[in-house]
């Protein structure tokens, strides 16, 4: 999994520049799973994306001005969150990132999450492993663990190191897929669980 | 009393728009999703706060359910809710009437 076993996956050079340490079949994932989630949100699933756009006013008596806050602002919010997605799936397999382009694989990596983990109804405490072996969530949950621990070492690589304690080190947070080598990617095109229904 | 208060020259039954100065309250709210470690990265790097004051308002959403990030006027509140959405924070907003 981790082509620099003592380091972490994410790691900041002196020039500002990060070092991306993941091997090919995860780059390929991450190229995939933008395109995917575009899909599901051109599609305007409203129920699948709803924690992409929440409202910004949650008080009845301000729903006019909710009503104005989407109206302006939600092509913005697609349009951000797009750019994100787009520029995951370009650099993938860069080996080095810059600030804002990793910024924009954390917001992409997190968008992808949530989508899924609504679709999936993920709930805190919430171990796959307690799911029967037979529960249709169970190869998506492993994908959304999986993005989870991407997502932690992006966060601990931007955090310059101070990210919270890992037990056994950050090699655990993807073990999801060096235990598995079924999923989440053996083919660069595999379903991810999003569904666009 | 000012001598010169043009404000008393309004009639009693003009439409008078209350506009209150009281800030609007940003808030950030608990999600199953989000991770607390992002929540807490988030936050130091929009609102620019110190790692010790971005944890404990991580955990005042984690444990409390939610927490004041930010109070400001009304359009820098809207961009700060906004900011927030664009990473996936789960934020609204709010005045005190």
């Amino acid at each position: 999994m981790l082509r620099r076993r003592k380091n972490l996956p994410f790691q900041s050079n002196a020039d500002g520049t990060y070092a991306v340490g993941l091997d090919p079949d995860s780059r390929d994932f991450l190229a995939d799973l933008p395109r995917q989630l575009v899909t599901v949100i051109e599609a305007g699933d409203e129920q699948s994306t709803r924690r992409l756009f929440p409202p910004a006013y949650h008080r009845e008596s301000d729903s006019e001005r909710e009503d104005e806050y989407r109206r302006f602002m939600r092509q913005d919010l697609i349009e951000s969150k797009r750019a994100s997605l787009t520029l995951l799936s370009e650099t993938a397999h860069q080996e080095l990132l810059t600030h804002e382009q990793l910024l924009g694989w954390m917001g992409a990596v997190n968008d992808i999450r949530l989508v899924l983990g609504t679709q999936l109804d993920v709930y805190e405490g919430l171990d796959p492993d307690d799911l029967d072996e037979t529960d249709p969530r169970r190869p998506a949950l492993g994908v959304y663990g999986w993005l989870s621990g991407v997502l932690e070492l992006i966060v601990m690589g931007l955090a310059g190191g101070e990210g919270r304690d890992l037990d056994g080190g950050p090699e655990d947070y993807l073990e999801y897929e060096t235990d598995d080598d079924s999923e989440p990617d053996s083919e660069p095109n595999s379903d991810s669980g999003l569904t666009d229904s | 009393m000012p001598t010169a208060a043009p404000i008393e020259t309004v009639e009693s039954d003009t439409d008078i728009v209350v506009v209150t100065d009281q800030p609007w309250k940003v808030i950030v709210w608990n999600d199953p999703i989000n991770l607390m470690s992002y929540v807490t990265l988030v936050l130091q790097q929009l609102f620019g706060y110190p790692r010790s004051k971005a944890e404990k308002l991580m955990m005042d959403v984690h444990e409390k359910g939610r927490a004041i990030v930010n109070s400001a006027p009304r359009e820098q509140a809207e961009l700060d809710v906004f900011r927030l959405h664009e990473k996936g924070l789960w934020a609204t907003m709010e005045q005190d009437s």
